[in-house]
């Protein structure tokens, strides 16, 4: 077990120096040649001198290299620099990565359990009104792009009703109260996690329906346990390493549809710091975003690794 | 033989009464797209200095945006984006995917294992983001958005195609197949390919579907199809301004509602199509 | 006599399908004393798992129904029982083993979760209580090292183990019936022979009454006191083994005895089979049921009613021809 799970890690760190190098390349290309960037409205200079300053950058090194010098810059927290306000990208960033670890947190437990009991209850009962109401929802949840689910949303429950701020965090000119992030929290959250009910819906209901006609099933009935220990101890128990493995599979659709809640309520993540610095051209604040959400998905999916052979004993003890 | 097969298949796919309705709502709808803007002269372009931001009028039937182009024109014009990037990206992905798949699948081994752990690779990437910051870099144009979506899509396919060439290795006429002697290439392309690609046709229109689905978000992020060409998700961008959602919502719902219901339409013929091809994976 | 344990009298199942009712099992009549084996016989489909599983009410809810018929459990109704009535019978006073211990166990929990939960459903102990008496158990079935079998899970085991586990665990109640759908159809034929012991020797330690489901005649001459012999969704015939073994009566009886290989005929003639196959559900007239393929058959067997004849002490046969 331990050493699939060192595998796994490995083939991450594998990942990642892949991405981290697909990111250079493409900030290289770009930002073109930074000197020519830098070198912008200060005249022409001689081709000596040009050579010179090139070598002084490092840019005349071979490619591998400076993909080196950069990552080694790169963990040491030197992402460069946001054009447009000239501040380090890291202290951009850093500010920016609690709120989008509150919202995605928070949406995936609005998701576990809107779809989760929705799922269970349907596959106990197939054909039933929660069965119907279930496949509903999920047949939404996977039509419905989601940033219209936000906006629907928000033009009903903020606008018309009235019930929920529109944007941000907490409210300007107000202390930052934990009521108040609540508040603020509430409409994004859902609606993030809604957009991920129809594959979860969708894949509890088939792996706890499966499950139902196993054999020891039948077995937990006979010795007289009741219902719910027999759905929830036996059955579901049985039925959460495909359910994990769509947990996992959907948290990089979970980041991405926090990008657009985060743009449409102008919640101050690292989302909306994406599309803002796109919509600039502002490069260097997108790659050390990408790289930290890529990285963070990925931590999370070996969590979920670990998870499963705590779930499942015949995992642990394989090769 | 093949003509029975595409009858019967035929008669089981209008068996799924919504997915029937779903299919003709989508041909009229695709009609309504390809021969209005023409048969009615619609310009989506040119701004009409006199009714700008106006709500629906005689001239204007879905009113005009805020710089006085016709809402209806623009949408007609970008359904006909939205779906030439929803087909073109489904068919570059399958183009990547497909053989791939088929070898992963096949050969297995090293290369197998190989391309296997690249499609595990980019699943778990949020494509959402990655994307985004392709389309930029690449500078944003219908046929940026259609690589991005395309490239970065190909893991379902592969996935896919591995899953049911790998079954369809083991069954008994590949392997007298093998035993009769025939070459690799002949038995992939005789026996193997064609009896696996049924998982890909059920999930074609899926694919479509949220290929379109990402299109309109890209483009709803301004990160996709640029003005002053239309786009369903462009369209709907307008909405972020906070007047627009809340009093100028002739702009942004009628695109949303044709955007809901081609997804809706596209996911009901997949699933009659699932239903027609494959019974067992009903529910 | 000893004393009735549990009597099942005129009991119908049926079976929705789709919005039809199907019959799938109808007039069966039987009763099972204190201590003894019944064994119901006969091939797949023809009723005797769905007859084992109403007694634990344990039928799919939405499919089907116990359509008549009482079953009565020391002259208590299981049918008219409640859910939660019912689900103290469960495992407590009926225990039930199944066809392939394989697929039997919970393969996420250990053998000793699933032991001490189903104890501490019936019974108020402790842990350490339930605990001790499980290891007890899987001592009696002749399971070596109990204690650190407890800490296993079920991937673990062989087939065998894990079904004289599933017995050790039906019994861990005291329950006074159990039920044993195929135990050892499912298992290799030297593993069979050792589950058959341990189950005798349960029968006998803890004087438990078993209700035995197979198609197997070998395993019904070792191990039953009474045979109930059951031919699409009824009963042909039903006696004590010696009825059934001497003196079978039925043509069906006769053809399946005659069935079985025999190493002492000298003569290595092709074993006897009984032609056609059994007629679907939805096809049944009025007549007897196996008239289309018994060899003796007339003309009076399909159109009229048939009824049992009472051939003596237990047994009877549900047939029209004249019994010498």
């Amino acid at each position: 077990m331990l050493k699939n799970i060192g595998k796994r890690i490995l083939f991450s760190i594998v990942v990642l120096f892949a991405l981290t190098f697909f990111v250079f390349l493409l900030s290289n290309m770009m930002s073109g040649n930074a000197l020519d960037v830098v070198l912008q409205g200060e005249g022409t200079i001689s081709e000596e001198a040009y050579q010179a300053l090139l070598h002084e950058m490092g840019l005349d090194l071979p490619i591998p290299v400076r993909y080196w010098n950069w990552l080694v810059d790169f963990l040491h927290g030197d992402m460069g620099t946001s054009t447009v306000n000239g501040q380090p990208v890291w202290s951009i960033l850093k500010e920016r990565i609690g709120p989008t670890l509150i919202l995605t947190g928070s949406s995936l437990l609005i998701a576990l359990l809107i779809s989760i009991p929705l799922g269970i209850m349907s596959a106990y009962k197939p054909y039933s009104f929660w069965d119907n109401f279930a496949s509903a929802l999920a047949f939404v949840g996977s039509s419905m792009p989601g940033f219209m689910i936000c906006l629907f949303g928000i033009y009903i429950f903020s606008v018309k009703l009235g019930w929920f701020p529109t944007s941000g965090m907490y409210y300007s000119n107000q202390p930052h109260t934990i009521r108040a992030l609540l508040e603020h929290l509430a409409l994004p959250a859902i609606l993030c996690g809604l957009q991920m009910t129809g594959s979860l819906i969708k894949q509890t209901r088939s792996a706890v329906l499966e499950v139902m006609n196993e054999d020891y099933i039948k077995t937990a009935r006979s010795k007289g346990l009741s219902e719910f220990a027999v759905v929830i101890r036996h059955a579901f128990r049985n039925a959460l390493i495909p359910i994990i493995t769509t947990i996992s599979l959907s948290i990089p659709w979970l980041v991405g549809g926090a990008v657009i809640v985060e743009k449409i309520f102008s919640w101050p993540g690292m989302g909306s710091l994406i599309i803002s610095s796109i919509n600039s051209r502002d490069y260097n604040p997108i790659m050390g975003a990408t790289v930290i959400i890529c990285t963070t998905v990925m931590v999370c999916n070996i969590l979920l690794d670990i998870l499963y052979t705590i779930i499942d004993p015949r995992l642990a003890k394989e090769k | 033989m093949k003509r029975n097969g595409i009858k019967t298949f035929f008669k089981k796919f209008i068996h799924h009464k919504a997915a029937a309705v779903a299919l003709v709502l989508f041909f009229l709808e695709l009609a309504a797209i390809l021969i209005l803007p023409g048969a009615l002269h619609l310009d989506a372009v040119t701004s009409d200095f006199l009714n700008m931001a106006k709500g629906p009028s005689a001239e204007h039937i879905w009113g005009t945006d805020e710089i006085g182009r016709d809402i209806f024109a623009r949408v007609l014009y970008g359904g006909r984006i939205s779906l030439i990037v929803g087909i073109c990206s489904t068919a570059l992905s399958i183009a990547i995917g497909l053989p791939l798949g088929v070898i992963a699948g096949y050969y297995q081994g090293a290369v197998g294992n190989f391309i296997m752990r690249l499609v595990d690779m980019f699943m778990s990437f949020p494509s959402m983001v990655l994307s985004l910051v392709l389309v930029t870099v690449l500078e944003p144009s219908m046929w940026t958005v259609i690589f991005a979506i395309g490239f970065l899509g190909w893991t379902r396919p592969c996935k896919l195609l591995y899953g049911s060439v790998m079954a369809t290795k083991g069954r008994e006429y590949v392997e007298a197949a093998v035993t009769l002697g025939y070459s690799n290439r002949k038995i992939l392309m005789k026996y193997v390919i064609p009896n696996s690609l049924s998982p890909l046709w059920v999930s074609l229109a899926f694919m479509i579907s949220s290929a379109i689905i990402t299109e309109s978000s890209l483009s709803f992020l301004g990160a996709g199809i640029q003005p002053p060409q239309s786009s369903w998700g462009n369209l709907i961008y307008a909405a972020q301004q906070f007047d627009v959602l809340t009093t100028k919502v002739w702009m942004w719902i009628p695109a949303c509602i044709v955007l809901l219901i081609t997804v809706v339409c596209i996911n009901l013929i997949g699933e009659g199509i699932r239903d027609a091809l494959d019974p067992k994976m009903r529910r | 006599m000893s004393e009735t344990l549990l009597e099942v009298k005129d009991l119908q199942v049926d079976f929705l399908i789709g919005k039809k009712t199907m019959t799938a099992v109808h007039d069966i009549s039987f009763q099972i004393e204190k201590g003894r084996t019944l064994a119901i016989v006969g091939e797949s489909g023809c009723g005797k798992s769905v007859t084992a599983t109403s007694i634990m009410r344990l039928l799919p809810r939405e499919t089907s129904r116990i359509a008549n018929g009482e079953i009565l459990l020391e002259g208590t109704d299981l049918v008219k029982m409640s859910e939660k009535e019912i689900r103290k019978i469960r495992g407590n006073r009926i225990a039930m083993i199944f066809q392939d211990p394989m697929t039997a166990l919970n393969p996420v929990y250990t053998i000793g979760k699933q032991m001490i939960e189903m104890c501490r459903v019936h019974n108020k102990i402790s842990k350490a209580e339930a605990y001790k008496k499980c290891v007890r158990m899987l001592e009696i079935v002749g399971i070596p090292l109990p204690e650190q079998r407890m800490n296993e899970y079920p991937y673990q085991m062989s087939g065998g183990m894990r079904q004289r586990i599933m017995i050790a665990m039906a019994l861990s109640c005291d329950a006074e019936l159990l039920i044993a759908d195929e135990p050892t159809t499912a298992l290799d034929v030297t593993i069979q022979a050792q589950v058959l012991d341990q189950m005798r020797k349960v029968k006998k330690e803890f004087h438990t009454a078993i209700l035995l489901i197979t198609h197997d005649m070998g395993v019904v001459a070792e191990m039953a006191d009474d045979v109930l012999v059951m031919y699409a969704g009824e009963i042909v015939e039903y006696g004590t083994v010696e009825d059934i073994f001497e003196h079978p009566t039925h043509p069906y009886t006769t053809g399946l005895l005659k069935s079985i290989p025999r190493l002492d005929s000298d003569d290595r003639e092709e074993l006897f089979t009984i032609d056609g196959v059994v007629p679907a559900l939805s096809e049944f007239g009025v007549g007897c049921r196996f008239a289309n393929r018994c060899h003796c058959v007339s003309e009076s067997c399909k159109t009229a009613g048939i009824e049992y004849q009472n051939l003596g002490g237990k047994h009877i046969c549900r047939c029209n021809l004249p019994v010498d």
